[in-house]
C-alpha cells in the first residue's frame, strides 16, 4: 500500500491502515527519538506518543509534504519536548542527589581510579560527554546535526524535514560542530 | 608554529577532513610538537568518532497493541468528559471565582455604609484622667488633718 493509500484509510479508521503504517515507520521513529534521547524506554514512549499523534492529526496532514517527513517532525518535535519537561525533573533529582548519593558516588570514583577504568566504563565516558556536548546545542543546531550526524540524513532531507533551505542547513551544521568541538574540549582541558 | 589556541579551534575540521593541505600541516605540525595539544586531539577524535557508532533498536513487538489501548483511553475520556464539559468546567469556575469577589466586595461596601450612617447619631462618653476627677484629693485632706 502506497503511503497516500494509507493516510486515505487511516482517515476512514481502518485500522489494518494504521497497523500497516506503524510497522512500516516504527524502526525509523524510534531510532530518531533514541539519538535524541539516548534511552531507550524513554525513546520508546515517545514513539508511542508519535503515533498516537500521527492518528489523531491526519486529518490536518497535508498531503504536498512526505508523509516519512511529516512523521520525522512529529518525532523530532516529541523528543524536543520531553528533553524540555526532564530538565526541569532533573533540576529536582539532582538536589536530590546532592543531599543523598553524592557521597556515595565520589567514594566510588575514587576506587574507580585506583582499580583503573576498563574500556566499557571509559567508553560511556566518551559517549556521555558527547551527548552532553550535542545536548547543549541550540534548538535547531541540534536538531540539523543530530538527523545529520546521528540520523545519517541527507543535507537535502535535513532541509525538508526542518523547512528550511539546504544552506542554512548547512551553516546550522557547520556552527554545532564548532561548538560540540569547544564543548567537548571545554570539559577535556579541565581534566588534562 | 601555530598557536594552542588556532589548532585547537580548527581540531575538528582536522578529523573531518575539511581543512585545506596547508592549514591541514600547520594543525598537524603544532599537534606533534605540543604534547598537551596532541593528548586534546586523541581525546576529541576518540569522542567524536562516536557519533557514527549507531545503536539500532529493534522495535517493540507490542507497540500497536499498546498505541490502540491508549487511542481506546483517549476515546474513553472523549465519551466521559465530551468537549463542552472541558470548556464549560472553566468558565464555570471563573464565574463562582468573580461572583465570590464581587460579593466580598459588595459585602464590605454595605458595612462601610452602615458606619457611616452610624457615626452621625452615635453619643461618646467622656472618660477622665484619674487627675483630673472632680473629687477631693486624698492627700490634700491627710495633710489638712
Amino acid at each position: 500500500m502506497t503511503d497516500k493509500e494509507l493516510i486515505e484509510q487511516i482517515k476512514n479508521k481502518k485500522e489494518s491502515a494504521f497497523k500497516e503504517l506503524i510497522d512500516k515507520y516504527q524502526a525509523m521513529v524510534l531510532n530518531t527519538c533514541y539519538s535524541f534521547l539516548h534511552d531507550k524506554s524513554n525513546a520508546e514512549d515517545i514513539t508511542q506518543e508519535v503515533f498516537i499523534e500521527v492518528y489523531l492529526s491526519i486529518n490536518k496532514f497535508n498531503q504536498k509534504a512526505k508523509l516519512s517527513t511529516w512523521i520525522y517532525r512529529i518525532a523530532v518535535n516529541k523528543s524536543l519536548n520531553f528533553i524540555r519537561d526532564n530538565k526541569k525533573r532533573n533540576i529536582i533529582k539532582s538536589i536530590d542527589y546532592f543531599f543523598t548519593e553524592g557521597k556515595n558516588k565520589e567514594l566510588q570514583i575514587a576506587d574507580d581510579t585506583q582499580s583503573g577504568l576498563d574500556k566499557e566504563r571509559e567508553h560511556k565516558k566518551r559517549l556521555d560527554l558527547l551527548h552532553q556536548a550535542i545536548g547543549n546545542l541550540k534548538r535547531k543546531q541540534k536538531i540539523a546535526f543530530t538527523l545529520n550526524k546521528l540520523e545519517n540524513q541527507s543535507y537535502e532531507q535535513v532541509a525538508e524535514i526542518m523547512d528550511l533551505s539546504i544552506p542554512a542547513v548547512e551553516g546550522l551544521i557547520h556552527r554545532a560542530k564548532l561548538n560540540v568541538q569547544k564543548e567537548i574540549l571545554k570539559i577535556l582541558k579541565k581534566k588534562l | 608554529m601555530q598557536s594552542c589556541k588556532i589548532s585547537n579551534n580548527k581540531l575538528i575540521a582536522l578529523l573531518n577532513n575539511e581543512l585545506p593541505a596547508e592549514e591541514s600541516k600547520a594543525v598537524k605540525e603544532h599537534i606533534e610538537k605540543c604534547s598537551r595539544c596532541e593528548k586534546l586531539y586523541f581525546e576529541l577524535e576518540q569522542t567524536y568518532m562516536l557519533i557514527s557508532e549507531k545503536r539500532i533498536l529493534k522495535p517493540n513487538p507490542y507497540l500497536y497493541t499498546r498505541i490502540e489501548q491508549k487511542l481506546k483511553n483517549i476515546e474513553q475520556e472523549k465519551v466521559l468528559r465530551p468537549k463542552y464539559i472541558q470548556v464549560l468546567q472553566p468558565v464555570l469556575f471563573s464565574f463562582v471565582l468573580i461572583l465570590v469577589f464581587w460579593g466580598s466586595l459588595k459585602l464590605g461596601d454595605t458595612y462601610t455604609k452602615i458606619y457611616e450612617q452610624d457615626k452621625n447619631t452615635l453619643t461618646y462618653s467622656t472618660e477622665y484622667y484619674l487627675n483630673d476627677l472632680e473629687q477631693e484629693n486624698l492627700e490634700l485632706i491627710l495633710l489638712n488633718d
